[in-house]
């Protein structure tokens, strides 16, 4: 910051930040076989001695990747991973300027400009599979890239700490008068790639593409642009009480219709206010000592949004056209029409309303520290996609949807139990819970479907009057169904209610076969309906962090974690019908609970899987003793059914027929509670006689370790519960599992 | 005075703001959106991969139809799973995608061009037979719907946008919610437009390239409109007998004609790229082998379609493949009788059982073959060799799919040999073709017993031979198919005219019979499955023989049985239930359509017939 005369000052500021990733952890999802969890529970037995085919896989001489054994998608892993390359570098600047002038007394005036500029720059390359990398028409390179920008402009008239009198007492009054323009800039992203393979095996160039190389570019304008004007006015009263009232009214270009399309609504202007009141009554009242600040604090505010660029033309019927290869490979204009969801020419501002009471406590000269807030905030008209009727024209519409609430709390405790001029200790914990809930969505739709099924597992839904995020099974649909359960009408207190309907399905396996008893479904008793399986939502979030201090030692640990919630594992879908997961020993001999047979070769084994169910109204089952011949086992439980004679199920059979894709989706579904060591930090401070010397203010030395284990983790098996296939919190679903990983960083701060 | 100065500057500010909104609607305008386009860019785009965009029209058309018509098997194993066992409660059914393509893009699009593009197209009357062209297709897959759904909404569908209907009713085949046959008001939309186009000028625009089925030959529109107006009225044969009588009489008599050579056949040619990546519809090459029932069909009459649709088993020398006559090779040293051991196999055209029964045996279980065998240092070794021939997947799916980590060299021809450039192959789905129009005028002139359409039936049957061995030469030629295209091939067999008169100079094409028409009809619906159904469904034929051997000239299915229960052949679709705020119109016309006591007690009791499919 410089003082360009007695009136200005200007500030100014860069940040740079760069980051080149390379080689990131594939989740899975139609690569499967790139998937390191996949590679050792689907497609390799448990037995597989991995790192002895790692040696031998790669001719010594050659190079070549050996083609003879049946290991084709683990050595098409292996050499993905230790030849391919797939980086990807991120640049991101940030520049901003201030101009502020003290223009009276109490009156300044500023005006700020921020501008954001994102690079993304990307490479890959590909090695052959054959002798030498090759062969020709093998490998492959590309580049590719994306740049894009933001920039913020805020104006602002300030005048502080002007005094009102109201009788004897004086309120301090901090006005500011603000206008915002904010918006993006134009993006143009392009990637080349070769084509065909390369000619040279592993010489990564364009000239060495064995077909012609046709590049890609796009350009998307600057598209979105919001201005803002906002006054907010300060009052306090003898800095005990503070009250803050602000009104603020945006004009959202997202919300406009293009001039051709002459009813739309245009509601492209939203005025929200906000208020809100903090009072520390440790100053107002006479407290003992030991509560040594207090402070309540209410706020009702609102905040009006809009939406993405071009949002408005979605459905109204306009054409992308583009040239393509007609049967002869001459070109040809194909031109469609973007019907498909229905246009909304009235989209209103989304309006989040929030409310918001806490306390801030403190005790004993603050050495015990108390913060807990309690809030609700709705959010009215959101801007969604629904699902419409596909047959009156438009599968999915975009509506306003009603009222979307979320309420909770959050509670942070921190104590120093030990506090000395050299030693100091401090505990935290930090819990909060939250509550979706949807209180209305639209008139004429009741239900949201926030994930449709994925590779034969559930759906994630949410409905008006019910929780934000249920995990289901899909509608009449026999892949991811519901388990249909034994229910006795007439007696409630039947020990068979509630288990799962079974029911013979064949016999498996040539020449001795073995029988197969599976879970029968919803689906199968011709039930249709969705069932509620579990839900997104946690109960609640809980953290705990200590720090130490000692002279110029310290030190930092954080322990977090959810309880509650529920995760599905495609991973655990596959793996577990393989039998390479340890849930899978179960029933398999002896000391896993199987239950006794004789096999076979008349030999007496314990390996048939002990299976809760009841047999299913005119089930029948053939007999060990000569299976030509079935008996009647309705309503028998299967034990009771193995008691009468029934051939019984080897354990490998069970998981191979009732386990994998398909499978009842309740059976993947996992309780997602885990706690996590998130941080442990050890730092080091130059004492002030050696920062004296080398003229520096300030040197620190901190050494981190990040994700160093989990200390609970409810997933079964050794699962990841990092692994969730994306950032949405709506859909905790795993494709894929990637390995637990832990950072470690080392940090240097100096200040002069 | 200067708190005022700003106080003005803010305020100023502030109207800037407001007069913004014009900026704003263009800021808020994708410039690549176009208002207007040339109604015949939309009519290309409406059409685009008509019936065959996405993967799985593919896929489930092979687990489907053509699993259920008994051209492929599952190649491990014919599955009980896609037919109806009474004894249990699963109702499967064949794969068909006319009802989402029509409401998601053919009926959709190409009544948005009709009713809205060109109508505000300030030279409207110059794209009538642009709009006539257009209806029509419109019209053939809304039939082609209810062919097999028996309901959908019809008259008030996709009216949103126009006219505010939300909640649309469900028209039935029989009965629109006007009161009205439906089927007739597709007959007389086909025949207003066809008697449009007959009236053509040369001031109407002509769709040229835009048009991939006929590149916009008006004359061949119309007698496309004439044959679809004759084989949606064959439908009724049962039904509505006398509405059949009068449409054939109508149809036939209309000057345009109807498609009478192989260039008149509607196929519908896709952009030249489409499909370039075989993944998962290479599964034809190796999920499948083909079916006993077709290959008897085949062979018995040395067929010189044979060797185009089928693929010989690795049991004998030439085949196209150095690993698979390397291991033809070790069975020849090893086993110097395989001839007398390995008999069944080595004529090379091998079709497996179709029955589910028949997996009880290890032949029909599996595409290779498992064979023993101790090597020369005297170590127990095995090999496998193919025993069930592939069905010829090059006409589904370019070059019949890559060799990746799903399909394996030893599944197709050596590809540095045998694969053509992709760019140079297009692929093509067929609509209605010059030899099913043959068999399908032969069939109704059999049953009138007179001559239709100025030919007898046998003229009829034995030119619809002709026309579909040629047909699939052809066919086979532009698809790079080896043995019809590749003089280096070790089994280049082309169909040459000498075979076609050798074929039928056979003392069973001599004469004409009902089975005999449809046995053909059947081959010839190869690359028109679900036609084929369409047919077995109104004629029972081909029909049930425990082995499916054919007799004098005549195809038949091999029965179905699943732990000796017998299975049945879906009949019909499930009507998707639509989105919750439709769902009282959906339950109404359930209601409906249950009323013809046919069509099943519920809407996923498959094995239940649509109206037009009396028994």
């Amino acid at each position: 910051m410089t003082e360009l005369n007695d009136v200005f000052t200007l500030e100014a500021g860069v940040n740079y930040a760069f980051s080149r990733a390379q080689n990131g952890a594939n989740q899975g999802g139609w690569n499967w076989g790139g998937n390191l969890g996949m590679m050792s529970t689907y497609y390799t037995p448990r037995n597989m001695d991995i790192e002895a085919y790692e040696s031998l896989y790669r001719d010594p001489a050659t190079k070549a990747v050996e083609t003879t054994t049946p290991w084709g998608i683990l050595r098409g892993y292996l050499h993905n991973r230790d030849m391919n390359l797939d980086q990807r570098s991120e640049n991101s600047l940030l520049s901003n300027v201030t101009l502020r002038a003290k223009i009276a007394p109490k009156l300044t005036a500023s005006l700020q400009g921020n501008y954001n500029y994102y690079g993304i720059s990307t490479m890959w390359q590909s090695y052959g599979q054959g002798a030498n990398y090759g062969p020709t028409g093998s490998g492959g390179y590309g580049r590719g890239g994306n740049n894009s920008g933001s920039y913020n402009f805020l104006g602002m008239l300030q005048s502080m700490e002007n005094k009102l009198q109201l009788g004897d007492e004086a309120i301090t009054v901090d006005g500011i008068l603000a206008a915002e323009l904010y918006g993006n800039k134009e993006s143009h992203s392009w990637n080349k790639s070769t084509n065909g393979g390369l000619v040279s095996p592993a010489v990564f160039a364009f000239s060495n593409s064995v077909n012609r190389i046709t590049p890609n570019f796009d350009y998307t304008p600057r598209n979105n642009q919001a201005f803002g004007l906002s006054a907010i006015l300060n009052f306090a009263w003898r800095d005990q009480l503070f009250l803050e009232i602000t009104g603020r009214n945006d004009w959202l270009s997202t919300l406009t219709y293009p001039s051709y399309m002459e009813t739309g609504m245009n509601n492209y202007t939203v005025f929200y206010p906000s208020a809100n009141a903090s009072w520390v009554f440790t100053d107002t009242f006479d407290i003992p000592d030991w509560l040594s600040y207090g402070k309540l604090r209410a706020s009702l505010s609102r905040v009006g949004m809009g939406t993405a660029a071009y949002a408005t033309t979605r459905g109204f019927g306009v054409f992308s056209q583009s040239a393509q290869y007609d049967p002869n490979r001459e070109s040809v204009l194909i031109a469609n029409p973007n019907l498909g969801t229905a246009w909304n020419n009235d989209l209103k501002p989304e309006i989040q309303q929030s409310i918001e009471l806490g306390t801030d406590l403190r005790f004993f000269d603050e050495r015990l520290n108390i913060d807990f807030a309690y809030y609700k905030t709705n959010t009215k008209n959101q801007i969604l996609t629904v699902e419409a009727v596909t047959e009156a024209g438009a599968s999915s519409q975009l509506i306003n949807a009603g009222n979307i609430q979320n309420q909770g709390v959050e509670l942070m405790i921190e104590g120093t139990p030990v506090r000395t001029a050299d030693l100091r200790w401090t505990v935290g914990t930090n819990f909060s819970l939250n509550r979706g809930k949807i209180i209305e969505l639209d008139e004429n739709v009741k239900e949201w479907r926030l994930m449709g099924q994925y590779d034969g597992g559930p759906e994630i839904w949410a409905y008006e009057g019910g929780k934000f995020g249920v995990i289901t099974t899909p509608y009449n649909n026999p892949y991811g169904a519901a388990i249909a359960r034994y229910q006795n009408e007439a007696d409630p207190a039947d020990p068979r209610n509630g288990k799962p309907l079974i029911s013979y399905w064949g016999k498996v396996g040539s020449p001795n076969s073995v029988p197969i008893y599976g879970y029968t479904t919803n689906y199968d008793k011709g039930v249709p309906d969705r069932v509620e399986l579990g839900k997104v939502e946690p109960d609640f979030l809980l953290s705990f962090n200590t720090s130490f201090s000692y002279k110029n030692f310290d030190f930092y640990a954080l322990v977090d974690g959810r309880v509650g919630g529920n995760f599905f594992s495609n991973t655990y879908k596959y793996a577990s019908s393989r039998g390479t997961l340890k849930s899978s020993l179960y029933g398999r001999d002896q000391e896993n609970g199987g239950w006794q047979r004789i096999n076979y070769k008349g030999e007496t084994v314990y390996d048939v899987y002990p299976l809760d169910g009841v047999f299913d109204e005119g089930s029948t089952a053939p007999l060990a003793s000569n299976p030509n011949t079935t008996i009647d086992v309705s309503g028998l439980t299967y034990k009771e059914a193995l008691e009468k004679g029934i051939r019984p199920m080897p354990a490998g059979a069970f998981y191979t027929y009732n386990l994998g894709w398909g499978m009842p989706a309740e059976l993947g579904l996992q309780d997602n509670t885990w706690f996590a060591l998130r941080e442990v930090t050890l730092g080091y401070r130059l004492p002030e006689s050696v920062l004296g010397k080398l003229g520096v203010n300030y040197f620190r030395i901190g050494l981190t370790g990040r994700n160093l284990g989990y200390l609970i983790n409810k997933l079964t098996d050794g699962l990841n519960p990092a692994s969730i296939s994306n950032n949405n919190p709506l859909t905790p679903m795993d494709i894929g599992t990637v390995p637990f990983a832990r950072t470690y960083a080392v940090n240097f701060t100096l200040r002069f | 005075m200067n708190q005022i100065k700003y106080i003005i500057l803010s305020f100023t500010f502030l109207f800037l703001a407001t007069g913004c909104l014009d900026d704003y609607r263009e800021l808020n305008t994708n410039p690549e959106l176009l208002g207007t386009v040339d109604p015949r860019n939309a009519f290309t785009g409406a059409t685009e991969n008509w019936n065959n965009s996405q993967r799985h029209h593919l896929t489930g058309k092979y687990s489907g139809v053509m699993q259920i018509m008994q051209y492929i098997v599952g190649s491990e194993g014919a599955s009980a799973s896609i037919y109806i066992n009474s004894k249990n409660n699963a109702r499967p059914s064949p794969y068909t995608p006319y009802y989402s393509d029509y409401f998601g893009q053919i009926g959709l699009r190409l009544r948005y061009l009709v009713n809205t593009v060109i109508p505000l197209n300030p030279e409207k009357e110059r794209y009538q037979d642009v709009a006539a062209i257009a209806n029509i297709l419109e019209t053939y897959e809304a039939w082609l719907m209810f062919d097999a759904y028996g309901a959908a909404p019809y008259t008030e569908g996709l009216k949103l946008a126009s006219e505010g209907i939300g909640t649309p009713r469900y028209d039935l085949y029989q009965q629109d919610i006007n009161g009205k046959a439906l089927y007739k008001v597709f007959d007389e939309k086909i025949k207003e437009n066809v008697a449009l186009l007959q009236s053509s000028n040369e001031n109407q625009y002509n769709l040229g390239r835009n048009d991939f089925f006929y590149a916009g030959n008006v004359s061949k529109w119309i007698r496309f409109g004439n044959t679809l107006r004759i084989k949606m009225a064959q439908r009724l044969e049962k039904a509505d007998n006398a509405f059949y009588n009068s449409v054939i009489t109508d149809a036939l008599a209309h000057p345009g004609g109807i498609i009478s050579s192989h260039d008149q056949s509607a196929i519908y040619h896709h952009p030249n790229e489409h499909n370039n990546n075989t993944d998962d519809m290479q599964a034809l090459t190796t999920s499948y082998v083909a079916s006993r029932a077709l290959v008897n069909y085949l062979k018995k009459y040395n067929d010189p379609r044979l060797p185009i649709l089928v693929r010989r088993n690795g049991f004998g020398n030439g085949n196209n493949n150095t690993e698979n006559d390397a291991v033809f090779a070790t069975l020849k040293k090893y086993y110097p009788n395989y001839d007398k051991n390995f008999s069944q196999w080595t004529d090379r055209y091998v079709g497996m059982a179709a029955n589910p029964d028949s997996t009880n045996s290890l032949w029909s279980t599996t595409a290779y073959f498992t064979i023993p065998y101790v090597d020369d240092k005297g170590v127990a070794q095995t090999m496998t060799v193919r025993n069930n021939s592939q069905i010829e997947s090059r006409f589904y799916v370019k070059n019949g799919g890559k060799v990746s980590n799903t399909l394996g060299v030893r599944e197709k021809e050596d590809q540095a040999l045998y694969d053509v450039s992709q760019d140079a192959i297009t692929l093509f789905t067929p609509l209605i073709t010059y030899p099913e129009v043959c068999f399908m005028m032969a069939e109704i002139a059999q049953k009138k017993g007179s001559a239709m359409g100025g030919k007898t039936a046998l003229t009829w049957f034995r030119d619809g031979i002709r026309a579909s061995m040629e047909q699939y030469q052809n066919w086979a030629e532009d698809m790079g198919v080896p043995s019809a295209m590749n003089e280096n091939s070790d089994n280049y067999n082309p169909i040459t005219t000498a075979k076609i008169d050798a074929y039928l100079a056979r003392p069973e094409f001599q004469s004409v019979s009902l089975e005999k028409i449809i046995s053909q009809q059947w081959v010839n619906l190869f690359m028109r499955p679900e036609e084929a159904w369409a047919y077995w469904k109104r004629t029972g034929l081909p029909a049930f023989k425990p082995q499916p051997e054919p007799e004098n000239g005549v195809a038949f299915f091999e029965e179905l049985k699943s732990g000796g229960d017998a299975l049945v052949i879906p009949r019909r679709n499930v009507l998707p239930t639509p989105n919750t705020a439709n769902v009282e119109n959906f339950n109404a016309a359930v209601e409906s359509l249950k009323a013809d006591p046919n069509y099943g007690t519920a809407v996923d009791r498959t094995e239940g017939r649509i109206w037009w499919d009396k028994p």
